[in-house]
């Protein structure tokens, strides 16, 4: 259950049969993104392939002396391209992958074209979907809302079951399959795989376990909350801050920025720091980097000595340690510097703790009061405004005296976008009318009468310890339910299995209370995950239950209310 | 897991009738005007293999001196110069192959300068295979050099070298025994460590010319989790180029035009503002000067009216036609010409 690995092999498998000739790789805009999170350059360098193109690129120049491996997803645009491809070769011979199923008439139309018999390989390699973390995964769909309410666009719908299948291949898994019961789509989507999972019978043929793998498929929708709270652990708080695109962190718009750290690539399997790092809350982050630095420190300063043979040769050994050492910690040094330079700036501790008092507990006037505080501060950025009244909104929708409308006038400047997506999502996205009355958030895990002097502490000393659990209270809906799913008492209400009617699902599926205990989870996110959400998935999975989980979205979730605002329903 | 379609596709290939193109049209190619260019192999692929026949050839030869190490490590008490000078031999060639394989690497570097540098995907793969090659050298070289100061380290372990610390004081040490010991041959004894240090002496500058090779290509090399080993930065950044290639050239294309698009309505404009003034001050001097001259005068005038703009040409029609009607009727033919002109050029003009 670990999907780097499950990279690695597939790239293995890439780049296998080289003879130590040269190859060029071609890909498409999409495999280009799935591969740079699961492979390197240097990895493919050491597979003899020196060239990486787009097949796409009509301007590619003949090199006969090379072989060709072709990645690409097994869309008509890109059989197209290869039919053209292969009716005039530009390379010797041809080894055609794919990342999902290919149809058959689509192999029937390459093997048509192939009039110099130029393909000598054709493979599915079942990796269609971009691997962020060793347990979290993403299909990048922007948009999947369509025009009816509660209804995918049908590019969204095929786009998420084609990632799932393919992650379930990666995995080897042939799952049961859960949803939310009060949200269509999820309700589509597991009907979707399911459907696809018979058509695929043959392929699926993987030894039965125990207990058989769950997908659980859960709507953004159930959980507006997470993606609106702000978040205390590092990789949360570089996408939440900064912005994370593929593992990519684009660092230009930081103040007195060296060149070579504009851009900087964040990834779990590449980076050691990182993947101890990730999920630590900023306080501990802090002095991570502090040790980190200091490692970093004595290890210069050793070699600053160097006019003796054996430094120098002690230096050159861990040369390669050493630069890279010094590269990722000047990376990290600036990432940090960057997330608390933002936290101060936009006052994100005061915010925090008012997002968390509003997203775990009910008291009206406060609330009212305080927003009216913060809305008119014009210390806090126009986002984050729209963000605090979309919380209070999502609390008090149904409250006789609640300040809504008045509110949404009075921020200045005024974002249109922001404004409908507030609107929207009370009214169409994630109004009570969906989730339920009275489900608020969910459990709130410890809040006392300590906690505002607790806050009061961690805003004075901002430092980079401070941020204590107030500004955690929130667990998200996810979590909740993977505790309750580990312990096999996940409500077969609200998160029915989808019964095939084939007789396939197990009675203890369809009657009782408890479930059995689940060993191999995936849990599919409609409308976009969080880097929070993976967190708890990692803890869940470092934690001592024998459960391992996989988790997945659409997309990874990084402004919800302008994706809101896009609702057509 | 993955599902190999190779048969299914290789039987749908045999289902097709191709066209007999490769067996009957381009058989006469090759014999006719002969071998297409691209087939041929270029010369990167000489400096590639040559690099990967030095590579193997110096992994072999650290596969021999392994053994030889580690035996020579061993006490003993036989006479083990032939083993020495083995181990010697062996170390000197492998130093000698890393350096030809760094001079290999480098000629990547000439060799690109002799490329069209507007063809980025040949000169970003000749940098690819000098990173890789580069990557190579540095896999074996570190090899080697570990290997050299592990030995180094056993040798060092011999009691009379215990208290020392580091190459460094090795090198140093075995130079002053060196030195001291060059009057004192006699002694049995004193060869052996005059031996063993001098044999420590050239480990540890093997050591340090092979950190010199490595130092050297480590600049080339890419270093993991950077944005430079990203696939996909690669291929932008190549993108990138030959957009910005692809961008500078239609923007010089557009900027040329604009310069002849630009020559042609300056000359218009000149032509029309020249008119302009021919048709502004004639008029007047007509009315003021002699009649004769009238049946040419109107002549000018003709090509004036369907150059200039409808609203000028209007009150100059009838300015004309009211001034020169009274004094001369034999005119009459003349004014009604410039009429008929100004009206199939006026449609002409938008």
């Amino acid at each position: 259950m670990d999907l780097n690995k499950v990279g690695e092999h597939y790239v293995q498998l890439m780049v296998a049969g080289g003879d130590n000739k040269a190859r060029v790789l071609l890909l498409d805009k999409e495999t280009t993104g799935m591969l740079s999170l699961i492979s390197s350059q240097s990895t493919l360098l050491k597979n003899d392939i020196f060239l990486v193109d787009h097949l796409a690129n009509a301007s590619r120049q003949k090199m006969r002396h090379l072989d060709c491996i072709c990645f690409v997803r097994p869309v008509s645009e890109n059989i197209e391209k290869l039919v053209e491809e292969l009716r005039s070769p530009r390379y010797s011979k041809y080894t055609l992958l794919f990342s999902n199923f290919v149809k058959k008439s689509h192999l029937e139309r390459l093997a048509e074209a192939d009039d110099h018999e130029a393909v000598v390989k054709v493979q599915e390699l079942f990796c269609d979907y971009y691997t962020i973390n060793r347990d979290f995964f993403s299909a990048n769909c922007d948009y999947i809302y369509g025009v009816e309410r509660d209804s995918w666009t049908p590019s969204g719908l095929d786009r998420s079951v084609e990632s799932l299948m393919s992650v379930l291949l990666s995995l080897k898994i042939k799952p049961l399959i859960r949803f939310e019961e009060n949200s269509a789509m999820s309700r589509r989507l597991a009907a979707e795989l399911n459907r696809q999972i018979q058509q695929q019978e043959g392929v699926f043929d993987f030894p039965s376990r125990d207990t058989p793998p769950i997908v659980l498929i859960v709507d953004r929708r159930n959980d507006p909350y997470t993606p609106l709270l702000n978040h205390w652990t590092y990789q949360a708080m570089v996408g939440e801050i900064i912005g994370i695109q593929n593992n990519r962190v684009l660092l230009d718009q930081v103040p007195e920025i060296a060149e070579e750290l504009q851009e900087v690539v964040l990834s779990q399997g590449q980076d050691s720091f990182f993947a101890e790092a990730m999920y630590l809350n900023f306080g501990d982050l802090g002095e991570r980097i502090r040790d980190y630095v200091q490692q970093y420190q004595s290890k210069t300063q050793s070699s600053r000595q160097i006019q003796t043979v054996a430094d120098m040769k002690r230096f050159v050994e861990e040369y390669p340690e050493f630069r890279k050492l010094s590269g990722n910690v000047s990376k990290h040094v600036t990432l940090v510097g960057e997330l608390s330079r933002q936290v101060e700036a936009n006052n994100l501790l005061a915010v925090s703790e008012f997002e968390q008092n509003l997203a775990c507990s009910e008291n009206h006037t406060r609330d009212a009061r305080q927003l009216q505080e913060f809305v008119s501060s014009p210390a806090i950025p126009v986002h984050l405004k729209y963000r605090l009244l979309a919380l209070y909104a999502l609390r008090y929708e149904q409250h006789g005296q609640n300040a809504i409308h008045g509110v949404l006038q009075q921020i200045q400047p005024a974002n249109e976008t922001l404004r409908t997506g507030v609107v929207k999502l009370i009214q169409q996205y994630a109004g009570e009318s969906f989730r339920g009355a009275g489900s608020t958030s969910n459990g709130v895990a410890e809040a006392g009468g300590s906690f505002l002097r607790k806050a009061q502490a961690g805003l004075k000393n901002l430092s980079l310890k401070g941020v204590d659990n107030v500004f955690t209270q929130h667990k998200s809906g996810l979590e909740n339910a993977l505790l309750l799913l580990a312990k096999g008492r996940l409500s077969k209400t609200r998160y029915p299995f989808f019964n095939p009617g084939d007789g396939s699902l197990p009675q203890w599926a369809i009657h009782g209370e408890e479930t059995e205990h689940p060993q191999d989870v995936i849990v599919f996110m409609v409308g976009g995950a969080t880097y929070e959400e993976a967190r708890a998935v990692a803890e869940a999975n470092a934690g001592p239950g024998r459960m391992r989980v996989v988790f997945g979205g659409t997309s990874v979730n990084h402004d919800l209310l302008s994706q809101v605002a896009q609702l057509t329903w | 897991m993955f599902r190999d379609r190779t048969n299914l596709y290789l039987s749908f290939r045999q289902s097709y009738t191709h066209h007999p193109y490769l067996s009957s049209q381009a058989a006469p190619l090759i014999e006719g005007d002969a071998i297409e260019l691209d087939m041929l192999q270029p010369g990167w692929m000489d400096v590639t293999s040559q690099v990967e026949s030095q590579l193997q050839a110096i992994t072999s030869l650290i596969g021999q001196l392994a053994p030889l190490h580690k035996k020579h490590a061993l006490p003993g008490f036989d006479d083990r110069s032939a083993e020495e000078r083995e181990i010697e031999q062996l170390t000197l060639q492998i130093t000698k192959g890393l350096h030809r394989c760094q001079a290999l690497v480098k000629k990547f570097e000439s060799l690109s300068r002799q490329l069209d540098q507007n063809d980025q995907a040949l000169v970003k793969m000749y940098d690819n295979m000098k990173v890789a090659m580069a990557a190579k050298v540095q896999d074996t070289s570190s090899m080697f050099r570990s290997m050299q100061s592990s030995y180094l380290k056993v040798l060092r372990k011999d009691p009379k070298f215990a208290s020392t610390g580091s190459v460094e004081q090795d090198v140093q040490l075995s130079r002053q025994a060196l030195e001291q010991t060059q009057d004192l041959l006699q002694d049995e004894q004193d060869v052996e460590i005059r031996q063993r240090e001098q044999e420590i002496n050239k480990i540890a500058q093997g050591i340090l010319e092979v950190a010199d090779i490595f130092k050297d290509l480590q600049t080339m090399v890419i270093d993991q989790g950077s944005l430079v080993d990203r696939i996909d930065f690669n291929v932008e950044t190549m993108y990138q180029s030959v957009k910005d290639a692809d961008r500078e050239l239609v923007k010089g294309e557009r900027y040329q035009k604009r310069t002849t698009k630009c020559k042609i309505i300056l000359l218009l404009s000149l032509i029309i503002i020249g008119l302009f003034i021919i048709l502004i001050f004639r008029p007047r001097r007509h009315s003021v000067q002699a009649e004769p001259s009238q049946p040419v005068q109107p002549a000018p005038a003709q090509p004036a009216q369907p150059a200039q703009p409808a609203q000028p040409a209007q009150p100059a029609q009838p300015a004309q036609p009211a001034q020169p009607a009274q004094p001369a009727q034999p005119a009459q033919p003349a004014p009604a010409q410039p009429a008929q002109p100004a009206q199939p050029a006026q449609p002409a003009e938008p």
